[in-house]
């Protein structure tokens, strides 16, 4: 694919990279631009060649998991070396935090309470429309474990969610049918 | 895909979050220029000469030369020490080899090499004493018939020759 192709299709998908970055990076807007900006480097320079053998989305998420997964243990290493100017993004994030609802922030934090393999899974499946077999392809792992992850991700948040009390439309306790998403 | 309850609702709430994180998305042309700036950043070359480098340079070098010193000191006294053939005690060349080494022999300042040399001198000395060395109970054994001891008859030789050998029996006990 040619590197005005490949721009142009990056483009496109922006917005749901951009999503996708944001859960890899914990919700921390900064943290997931930086992510971004490295991946599109990282693609832009050739060190991450797509070739074709899967959809360009799938790949581009995988890039995007595993540079933030990177970005993640360098931060890390920071913490333990502490540098000056790292607590400006602190204080963005809890300016944005009073623009959401009540509602919404209550829902993250749920979602904060989920360990990571069930909320990139759900996130990949509800906020990206994935299907679960390419949610595995993302995570690098089998269809079976990322619909282990998926099941026990929704009972989770469930619950996490009724603790919280947030209610959308219905109420949680319906009877409902558990279809499979594959 | 078909979804039930519980997983509508979570899409409800993942589609409001989604909605929410589309006003904050940065725009793809100002990020791919700070991509393009990072790139043109990392393409810079180096600068040659580091500080870093130029410390391990002249400890690499300092290590080297002194390395290289010590090993040519260590060859030299090596080489001044020359392989000399121990003398055995009865060869005639100890005394002169001795008397050879001795005043040929320059003073060094160094100490270590001193002391070798007085070793392998003392050495020298005592070989060419023990060689001179005559045992003072060696007249005693020297004696008149030592001839006839020292020489054997030989198997082809007559009876009369033979008889030679034999001691002759005394006129007193005829």
């Amino acid at each position: 694919m040619e590197i005005s192709e490949l721009k142009a299709e990056l483009e496109k998908l922006h917005p749901a990279s951009f999503g996708w970055a944001l859960s890899c990076c914990r919700r921390n807007h900064a943290d997931a631009e930086e992510v971004l900006q490295t991946v599109y480097l990282k693609i832009l320079q050739g060190k991450a060649i797509y070739r074709g053998e899967s959809k360009l989305q799938t790949w581009l998420f995988a890039v995007i998991r595993k540079t933030a997964m990177s970005e993640r243990r360098k931060l890390w290493l920071r913490t333990l070396i502490p540098i000056p100017g790292t607590t400006s993004v602190v204080h963005n994030e809890l300016e944005s935090e009073s623009e959401r609802s009540q509602m919404q922030q209550r829902f993250q934090q749920a979602l904060a309470q989920l360990p990571a393999r069930q909320r990139e899974t759900l996130h990949l499946v509800f906020y990206q429309d994935l299907s679960l077999s390419e949610a595995a392809e993302v995570m690098n792992i089998s269809v079976g474990s990322a619909r282990r992850h998926y099941e026990r991700g929704k009972k989770r948040l469930r619950t996490e969610l009724d603790r919280e009390g947030v209610e959308y439309g219905i109420g949680w306790n319906r009877k409902e049918n558990s279809s499979a998403v594959l | 895909m078909e979804l039930g309850g519980t997983e509508k609702r979570i899409q409800a709430l993942f589609s409001e979050l989604s909605l929410e994180d589309r006003t904050h998305v940065p725009r793809f042309e100002q990020l791919c220029t700070q991509v393009e700036k990072r790139r043109v950043e990392k393409k810079k070359p180096a600068p040659l000469f580091r500080s870093s480098w130029a410390v391990t340079a002249a400890v690499i070098i300092i290590a080297a030369a002194s390395s290289l010193a010590l090993w040519s000191r260590q060859s030299q006294t090596v080489l001044n020490i020359a392989p000399r053939e121990i003398p055995t005690p009865a060869s005639p060349q100890v005394a002169s080899l001795v008397e050879s080494t001795q005043p040929t022999e320059t003073t060094r300042p160094r100490k270590k090499r001193i002391v070798r040399q007085r070793q392998s001198d003392n050495v020298f000395s005592e070989a060419a004493l023990l060689s001179r060395w005559q045992s003072p109970t060696q007249n005693f054994m020297q004696s008149p018939s030592s001839v006839s001891f020292n020489s054997l008859p030989q198997l082809n030789q007559s009876a009369k020759d033979l008889e030679s050998f034999l001691p002759k029996p005394k006129e007193s006990n005829q």
